[in-house]
């Protein structure tokens, strides 16, 4: 039955299509230009799965692609000419060059927001063009260099035996960036381009997966520029200009942007339509201008937008999306069959402490925190309470890494924690929602919830790629568990919704089922209530005292003095990033400095 | 390298820094007040520089020419940002960053249809040409020492008017914060579009400030829009001040790297310097880092 449903997903029977065109094509044809279009086709296509991957998936946005390409092809081509080396070691020597710049441009990269990631890239391209255009005596410069065609052993390979290489691995391509786009590595790459701050909230390496993936890019760009050079058995500088690292994003925008089935739609359009039309020649800059404006516009998410806008008008509830949803019924059944657990620790349920010794944070003059001590024990609600400005959210940012701090040390269970990156202390148990109810909007409400099951997965960029059978049976397991947590808080039926179509107080359940699928053992939730009515907020600290009675150690930071009162065992009060006072909720409210802090004069909490 | 030669190379780095300069200060602006690049800024500026050279190939006055081409610029600016940033500008850089350069296109290919890709010799903005000053041995033609000292001037003048108009205040508002500035009741929509007409307009001055000493060539934009972007970015996007200073660094760097190095790699040292500050300092020269707010 499953492989019944398998069999049926739309995005395989896609699959099936092109395996059977790919196969069949080159055959029934004997016209030569078909075959040259089918090829280029194909070779644009495997660079687009991996430059879709990078540059729309994860948002690293690059003008350097056609540089990659071009070293690629000018490496290959030129240790055969030059070299004398054999075609197939070649080949890899070309690839593996691309991979050599995408690693040096990826590095230099390091850390660069969207538009200078841009800039730089665009550098690299052009330098690169630069070289290739001024050497001559090694490249041939601007005229480029006629490719003679590749042969292995004494057999030569021609335009046919070509064709089936490429369509091979366009084959090979589009089963990876498939297999990426629905792991544990795809949708943290789609949490990275959604919010980042998601994504380093939920433990995702950040850095590491932008990297990872700026290779992987490199790789089917340096994969396609070998394809390239020997199946036009041509190479010249234009290969590195940026107009052609323009040209893969805009094919990418026309095709379909962060779709799996963008490269396809973008490159049969952009191969093949111009041929049809020759007599439009020199028009095309002018219309693929026009195509583009109107697709920005009117369809963001490019054609394959509007043939699933058409599919979902013809009442074919058919959509382009990146997980598979399961259909109703069943969706239910396997709601019905979770129930979640509980929170489970990483080491048994031990009790765990975390100290805040002496941290003090200087923003310019203000010191937003000042030598502030903390202790946090499990099994507890402890809260964090002080009026506007007076250095919380720094303080949960101090604890959790996002800003360094100026003084003071963090000691989880007697270890350091204060130096360790935002990924490493998620990893060690300490899980955080933000004020805002940061989440990713654009990926659906389960996925929001598994990106939280990210730091407790364990496949590499490898089982992802190629989606071994441990790969799938965790994306499973985590599947199950976040189910079972949207269940538990009662968002699972909407856990194929886009997530941008919540509620207000549905975000914020979300955020802190997000952080529960983290498995912490600390939960700082960062002002979970509001904006929410009464009734909510006492659905909300209700599953919080659940979840702490369970053994969770809960870190509250809120403004609602009546629910803070009715929920804590201990609360910190924070003025002016100093601590004023700490006790449970009776000592605090008759604290002559707190209602000092808080009303001004003396008075009284009712 | 001579003395003379020496200062031959400055004086023309000057020049070529001071057109840079122009350019990346309407990058700067765009992205000081809307947080966008408008990637179609030195088209529209380049067709305002041919609107110029077709009124005066119809014997019209240079100057009427001038401040048509200023006009046909800034309604360029104008639609760029009714087609591209006004309905883009909140989603995604991408969308945004591509609309600009499909804008740029059209004005390209629309530039190609009138005029083809021909260099177009323009006519000297003070008359003669052979008008010279020299400094020691060097000479520098009165057009270059136009384009330096009007340059400068141009910032300098906008500079006052940022800090004592109306208009810079608003524009320094909605910069500030966007929200803010609406509830205050600007109309942040129009200062983004004044904005991007302004820098237009600052691209058409550019490139007709140059015209004279480089001639017009439709396909001309690309290039100078990279360079003006490299100088905005080295200087620091949100620094006015830092893209005077870089752009004449810039210009300076390219003037030599001309000379010493074989034709051809003169831009490499360009992007070498690109490479560098966003390596060492990706927030450019006099930028500020900003601590990311969460």
């Amino acid at each position: 039955m499953k492989e019944i449903r398998r069999f049926f997903a739309l995005d395989l029977i896609i699959l099936y299509l092109v395996t059977a065109s790919i196969l069949f094509i080159p055959l029934l044809s004997g016209d030569a230009h078909i075959l040259y279009l089918f090829g280029l086709c194909g070779i644009y296509f495997i660079l687009l799965s991996g430059f879709n991957l990078c540059a729309a998936v994860a948002g690293q946005i690059s003008f350097g692609h056609g540089g990659l390409y071009a070293l690629g092809a000018y490496t290959c081509v030129l240790l055969v000419m030059k070299g004398g080396w054999p075609w197939i070691p070649s080949a890899l020597a070309g690839i593996f060059a691309s991979l050599i710049g995408g690693i040096i441009l990826a590095l230099t990269a390091y850390g660069l927001k969207a538009f200078y990631l841009g800039m730089s890239t665009t550098a690299f391209g052009w330098i690169l063009y630069k070289i290739i255009w001024a050497w001559i005596s090694f490249t041939g410069g601007e005229p480029g260099l006629p490719v003679k065609p590749a042969a292995i052993g004494g057999f030569q390979l021609l335009e046919l035996e070509l064709i089936y290489i490429i369509a091979g691995l366009a084959l090979f391509s589009l089963v990876i960036s498939r297999n990426i786009l629905n792991s544990r590595m795809g949708r943290a790459l789609r949490a990275i381009s959604a919010n980042e701050v998601v994504a380093f909230a939920a433990g995702v390496n950040v850095t590491k997966y932008k990297f990872i993936i700026f290779v992987i890019s490199a790789f089917f760009a340096g994969l396609a520029g070998v394809l390239y050079a020997y199946f036009t058995m041509f190479v010249d500088p234009s290969l590195s200009s940026l107009e052609t690292s323009f040209s893969f994003i805009i094919i990418l925008i026309i095709g379909g942007w962060a779709s799996i089935f963008g490269p396809i739609a973008g490159s049969i359009l952009y191969v093949i339509v111009p041929s049809y039309f020759l007599f439009l020649k020199e028009h095309w800059v002018m219309i693929w201008g026009v195509i583009l404006i109107c697709i920005l516009l009117l369809s963001p998410k490019g054609l394959v937008g509007i043939f699933s806008n058409i599919l979902s008008k013809l009442k074919l509830s058919i959509k382009f999306s990146f997980s598979r949803r399961p259909k109703e019924n069943l969706q239910e059944k396997e709601i019905r069959l979770r129930v979640w657990e509980g929170p489970r620790y990483l080491a048994n349920n031990e009790p765990i402490t975390l100290s805040v010794k002496g941290v003090s944070k200087n923003f310019g003059g203000l010191k937003a925190v000042n030598n502030v001590d903390l202790t946090i024990r499990h099994g507890r609600i402890h809260s964090l309470i002080g009026p506007n400005g007076s250095g919380k959210t720094t303080l949960v940012n101090l604890i959790t890494g996002f800003y360094p701090i100026d003084k003071g040390e963090i000691i989880l269970d007697g270890k350091r924690i204060d130096n360790l990156h935002r990924h490493q202390i998620v990893d060690l148990g300490l899980s955080r929602t933000f004020q805002g109810a940061n989440i990713c909007e654009g990926m659906n409400v389960l996925d929001n919830v598994m990106i939280g099951r990210h730091c407790r997965m364990r496949s590499g960029w490898f089982s992802c790629a190629f989606a071994t059978s441990f790969a799938r049976r965790e994306e499973r397991e985590s599947k199950d568990l976040a189910l079972s947590l949207l269940k538990y808080v009662g968002l699972a039926d909407k856990a194929f919704q886009d997530a941008e179509n919540l509620g207000d107080g549905e975000r914020r359940l979300l955020e802190i089922v997000r952080a529960v699928a983290t498995n912490p053992r600390i939960l700082i939730l960062d002002e979970p209530v509001s904006s929410l009515s009464n009734e909510e907020i006492m659905a909300v600290m209700e599953k919080l005292r659940e979840l702490s009675k369970q053994g969770l150690a809960i870190f509250l930071i809120e403004h609602h003095i009546e629910a803070v009162m009715a929920v804590s065992e201990i609360i910190s009060v924070l003025n002016f990033g100093n601590k004023i006072a700490e006790g449970g909720p009776q000592e605090i409210k008759n604290n002559e400095d707190v209602l000092t802090a808080y009303l001004g004069r003396k008075g009284k909490f009712n | 390298m001579t003395f003379a030669l020496f200062v031959q190379a400055i004086l023309g780095g000057l020049t070529i820094g001071g057109a840079y300069c122009l350019i990346g200060y309407g990058f700067v602006l765009c992205w000081r007040v809307a947080k966008v690049i408008n990637l179609a800024q030195v088209n529209s500026g380049l067709f305002g520089g041919f609107v110029c050279l077709w009124l005066t190939h119809l014997k019209f006055p240079l100057f009427v020419g001038i401040i048509a081409g200023i006009l046909a610029s800034g309604l360029l600016g104008f639609l760029t940002d009714r087609l591209i940033i006004n309905p883009l500008r909140r989603s995604k850089i991408i969308a945004w960053l591509i609309g600009g350069l499909a804008v740029h296109l059209l004005i390209r290919q629309t530039i190609i249809y009138w005029w083809g890709c021909d260099s177009f010799w323009f006519p000297s903005l003070l008359g003669k040409r052979e008008l010279t000053i020299a400094i020691g041995n060097a000479f520098i033609s009165l057009d270059r020492l136009l384009l330096i000292v009007v340059a400068f001037l141009i910032v300098y003048i906008l500079e006052l008017v940022f800090d004592y108009t109306m208009l810079g205040k608003m524009m320094r508002a909605t910069a500030h914060d966007e929200v803010a500035a609406a509830l205050m009741g600007i109309n942040t929509n129009m200062v983004v579009m004044s904005t991007l007409i302004l820098s237009s307009v600052l691209c058409a001055i550019g490139i007709i400030l140059q015209a004279p000493f480089t001639n017009l060539t439709s396909v001309m934009g690309f290039d100078i829009m990279i360079k003006g972007l490299i100088a905005a970015i080295v200087g620091g996007l949100d620094s006015r001040r830092g893209v005077a200073v870089a752009a004449l660094v810039l210009g300076i760097l390219e003037s030599f790297g001309g000379i010493l190095t074989p034709a051809g790699y003169r831009d490499a040292f360009t992007f070498g310097m690109l490479i560098l500050m966003l390596l060492t300092r990706p927030q450019g020269l006099f930028g500020k880092f900003i601590v990311r707010e969460v």
